[in-house]
Parts: C-alpha cells; sequence; structure tokens
C-alpha cells in the first residue's frame, strides 16, 4: 500500500468535516481543472488523515486512484461507496464499514463491528481483528477476507461474492444467502438451511490464496470449508 | 328508602393541541382578499428544503409522476415523456440526467448507494417498500409492502443512512422517504424523526399506464391522508408530503393540496386522459414484455394537451381560493 511517493496530502479530520475532507482531496488529486494534475501518478497519490478518532462517513463517496492512510478509528459509514482506490485504517472501524464499497481495496488493521461490507458490489475488504454480526449483508459482488471470527447472520442475504473467514463464525451463517461463496476455517455454531457444505476443490484453494495475498495475510490456505447457496427449483 | 347517587367528576388536564397551520392554498377570506389586483406569481410551486437549509428542490408546478419506477415503460417512451413533464415543471421520479431540473434519484431497499449515479439528483428518495433481492411485479400487493433498506436494524441507523447520503451528496439534496400506508401515522412520525426531509405517501401505484385499468390502490384518500397529516402534526414538524393518490379531476387534486399535500402525483389523471388509439396494447404502450418488442414511439402530444389542462384547472381554483 505505502509507496515511496512524494506526493502525499496531509488532513486532520478534527478540523474538517467529511466533506470538506472528500473536497480537498478531489482538488489535490485534480486540481482547479478538474483533471488528474501534472506530475500524479495515480497509484502514488497518498492521502494520510490523522485524528480521525470515531469520526462517522469519513472518505465516503471518494471515487479517485489514490492510497488513503487513516490514522485511528473510524465511526459508523467509513468509506462508504468507496472506489477505485486503496484504504487504510491504522484502528478499528464501527458499524457500515465499506457500505456500497464499488472497487479497490480496504483494510482495517484491527476489528470492525455490524454491517461490514453491507451491499458491496466490488473491490475487497481485509479484517485482521474480529468482525460483529452481520457480516457482508446483502453484498453483492464483493470479496471480504476476516482473520479473525465474525459473528452472528454472517453473509446475510448474500447474492454475489465470496467471504473468507479465518477462525470462526456464528450463528446462522448464510442465512437467505442465494449466490456467492463462504470459505470458513474453524468452528461454525450454526449453519442456515439456505446453504450446504461442498469439497474443497483446487479452484477454490486458489482463490483463498489469491484473496489472502492481497490482504496479506500469511495463511497456507488450508482446512478452509466451503460454503454455498443451495439451488432449489423454481 | 333514599338512594344517594355519587357523582364524581374527573377532571383531567388535556395537552394543548396546537391547531394545524392552514396550508398554504386554503381559501382567502373576504378580509384578506382587498386587493384583488395583487397577484403571487408562482404559488402553486413546489418547495421542499433540506433540513440542513443547505439545498432546496423547486418545481414550477405541485406535481411529480411516478411513472419512470413504478411503469413498465420502453426506454424510447421514457425519455420523451421525462422531457416532456420535465419542461412543464413537473417532477420526474427515475434516472434522469445532469441537465434535468426536475430529477428525484429513487433508491430501493436493497439498493447499494452509488455516489457516481446520485451526484447528479436533485434529490433522492428512499423507498421504504418491498421485499429485499425479490423483483415482485408492480401489480402485486407484496411489490408494495413497507419494509426498511436491508441493512437498517435499528432506529438511528436509518437516521445515520440519511446522514450519509447528506454527506455524500457534496451540493447537498433534500432526501425523501417513499412510504406505502401501513400504519401511516407510525410511519410518518419514524420518517420525521430519522431525518428525512419530505414523505411521498404511496396510496395508488399507476404500474402499466393504461387507460383499461393498470392501477393498483393500497389505500383510500381521505383517511390516510388525515392520518399522515396528523403525524406530521403531532412530530411538530414541518415536513413536506408529496401524496400518490388516484385523482382524475384538477378540482381534487388541487382539494389534495389544499389539505396540506406538498405536491401530487398526476399519473392517475394521464392514464384518465389517455386516447384510445394510444391506449390500446397493440402499441406494446405499457405493456410488461414491451421491451423486447419493436416499440412504435406514440405521439406525445396528448401529453402536452392533458398537462396544459390540468395547469390550467389548477390556476382556476387558485384563483377562486384568492391564491394567483
Amino acid at each position: 500500500m505505502q509507496s515511496s511517493a512524494a506526493v502525499a496530502l496531509h488532513l486532520d479530520a478534527k478540523t474538517s468535516r467529511p466533506a470538506d475532507l472528500r473536497r480537498a482531496i478531489e482538488e489535490h488529486l485534480r486540481g482547479a481543472s478538474g483533471k488528474i494534475a501534472d506530475g500524479i501518478k495515480p497509484d502514488d497519490s497518498i492521502i494520510r488523515i490523522s485524528g480521525a478518532d470515531g469520526q462517522d462517513y469519513l472518505c465516503c463517496g471518494i471515487r479517485e486512484f489514490c492510497n488513503v492512510t487513516v490514522q485511528g478509528s473510524l465511526g459508523d459509514f467509513g468509506f462508504c461507496s468507496f472506489g477505485e482506490g486503496d484504504g487504510l485504517v491504522a484502528g478499528n472501524v464501527n458499524h457500515f464499514f465499506g457500505h456500497s464499497l464499488h472497487s479497490g481495496i480496504l483494510i482495517v488493521q484491527q476489528g470492525a463491528k455490524d454491517a461490514l461490507c453491507a451491499l458491496g458490489t466490488g473491490g475487497m475488504v481485509a479484517v485482521y481483528g474480529n468482525v460483529g454480526d452481520r457480516v457482508a449483508i446483502g453484498m453483492q459482488g464483493a470479496d471480504v477476507v476476516v482473520r479473525g471470527s465474525v459473528g452472528d447472520f454472517g453473509a446475510l442475504g448474500m447474492q454475489a461474492g465470496t467471504l473468507v473467514i479465518g477462525a470462526g463464525a456464528g450463528l446462522h451463517l448464510g442465512r437467505g444467502m442465494r449466490g456467492g461463496t463462504i470459505y470458513v476455517r474453524g468452528e461454525v455454531k450454526s449453519t442456515s438451511p439456505d446453504i450446504e457444505e461442498h469439497r474443497l476443490r483446487e479452484p477454490d484453494r486458489l482463490k483463498i490464496g489469491m484473496l489472502l495475498l492481497k490482504s496479506a495475510i500469511k495463511s497456507d490456505g488450508k482446512e478452509f470449508r466451503v460454503f454455498r447457496p443451495i439451488h432449489r427449483e423454481a | 328508602m333514599a338512594k344517594s347517587f355519587v357523582c364524581s367528576v374527573r377532571f383531567t388536564v388535556r395537552p394543548k393541541v396546537k391547531p394545524r397551520e392552514p396550508s398554504r392554498l386554503h381559501c382567502e377570506p373576504l378580509a384578506s382578499r382587498v386587493d384583488p389586483l395583487a397577484i403571487e406569481p408562482h404559488f402553486l410551486a413546489c418547495n421542499i428544503e433540506a433540513l440542513d437549509g443547505r439545498s432546496r428542490l423547486q418545481w414550477d408546478m405541485p406535481l411529480f409522476t411516478r411513472l419512470g419506477v413504478d411503469a413498465s415503460i420502453p426506454e424510447a417512451i421514457k425519455t420523451p415523456l421525462r422531457l416532456e413533464l420535465n419542461s412543464h415543471g413537473i417532477g420526474w421520479l427515475g434516472r434522469g440526467e445532469s441537465g434535468d431540473v426536475c430529477c428525484v434519484e429513487p433508491l430501493g431497499i436493497d439498493e447499494p448507494m452509488d455516489v457516481r449515479t446520485l451526484t447528479h439528483a436533485r434529490a433522492i428518495e428512499l423507498q421504504l417498500v418491498g421485499q429485499p433481492f425479490q423483483r415482485i411485479a408492480s401489480n402485486r400487493r407484496a411489490r408494495w409492502v413497507p419494509g426498511l433498506p436491508v441493512e437498517i436494524t435499528e432506529f438511528e441507523q436509518l437516521a445515520k443512512k440519511v446522514e450519509c447520503l447528506r454527506e455524500m451528496v457534496a451540493h447537498g439534496c433534500p432526501i425523501g422517504a417513499a412510504i406505502s400506508p401501513g400504519s401511516v401515522y407510525e410511519d410518518v412520525r419514524f420518517a420525521v424523526d430519522s431525518g428525512f426531509d419530505y414523505i411521498s405517501l404511496l396510496l395508488d401505484i399507476q404500474y402499466d399506464f393504461h387507460a383499461n385499468g393498470g392501477s393498483l390502490a393500497l389505500a383510500p384518500l381521505e383517511s390516510t391522508l388525515e392520518m399522515a397529516l396528523k403525524g406530521i402534526q403531532d412530530s411538530g414538524s414541518k415536513i413536506r408530503l408529496l401524496v400518490s393518490a388516484n385523482i382524475c379531476d384538477g378540482f381534487e387534486l388541487f382539494r389534495c393540496l389544499q389539505r396540506g399535500a406538498a405536491a401530487v402525483s398526476i399519473d392517475a389523471y394521464l392514464a384518465s386522459r389517455k386516447p384510445a388509439e394510444v391506449a390500446a396494447r397493440k402499441e406494446t404502450f405499457g405493456s410488461v414484455l414491451s421491451n423486447y418488442a419493436p416499440v412504435a414511439v406514440p405521439p406525445l402530444g396528448w401529453v402536452t394537451t392533458a398537462v396544459h389542462r390540468l395547469r390550467e384547472e389548477l390556476q382556476d381554483c387558485a384563483f377562486y381560493a384568492g391564491k394567483a
């Protein structure tokens, strides 16, 4: 994530509203002309935000090629509708982190609360700690990797995408799930009747390995169980 | 033997109920009509202001249409219809373009919030109806069952989602909630407390835009509107109320505005004015399968005629009420 680029923008979330922060980021990247400024390569532009402790709606609606690094923890709806860039949060995140994620990679170095990556349509979220209930609710194509455990109602109403869980899941895993795949390692308290277990095949191992690699998580990708929704006749 | 009667009178302190403020189109008394030449222009315009005061939605006429969302209309007809209604200052609920002045962006209960789509919207309306991830035909009541967004489980979360939408749209725009009649009083109070800027009450769905039928009645207008207005009044809010009802007459439409609605849907009015040759099924206009068939675009001159007539009727009623 962190590159040795010369262009970096330091912002203080304590003194600015989230909308003002976003405007500052867009102006930094695009300039007053509305185009990408000269000298800024999309992959090199780094935004560092400090003082974001518990602030809601931070970085929501950003669709720029940039690397956003947030020092501290985030409140609700952090990185909502985020896309095309990469994000790194050094602390915890609250409810609805990565809501409606469009594309890009988001990494949370500690834990997350409920409804992580709800309704995400693309991109990937990786959490190094534990996650609360209803992770990947209604997800429509994004990928979620959790190194720790997840709470109840994981993958609730999931339509498409992948959920990788490293250390067990709570009750009612996969309830109302209609598409996508869940990979779980560890104990699952209960699974919903809407999903069934499949045998771990080579494409599954490759997919798990690729997602773990993108998440910068060291793991051999073994001992995972695979769950997919039961396809009922209409 | 004398009977003793004990009469107990219980005095209860009733809370003071504020009398409802007269609507902006209420009939003026004679004392206010001292200057018959004083004309206030644009009195019929629909004004919806965001609670944060940063933005405002304004249409020339207190009318809107939900045909872009509810009815199955081919794109070849939808676009000219949208432009035609926009040119008359009538609100259009549905996907629009950045140049449109009256477009309201709908957001379903299972739809992700796409900033690219929402950023050009003049207003955003959360459709608090339907079952998540189930595409049910519009002519079924199950399609219009009251429902919260799929990820919301607590009251405060909906308020935060509304606030998040405000933050996401940089220029700011009013956020509305479309609710279908279930427990209207409680739902209206819930919507007010969640921080919405306006409420759209769905009482009648014109799902087919067809003269021979194609409407779905969900609740009667009079009693439901009364409950909704009472909910707004008890909340102590000045939130605006939009109404979609089966009103096919200009005077009845004005009556609805007089009672407190900020804008009224013209879908039923347009359907009732549609000429028979356009309404025929063979024209593929309004048919469910019309998206798959070659579409013959019917002339939309009758829409212009109907809107002009409705405008005249409304202005006539407003003049009688001493408003224009």
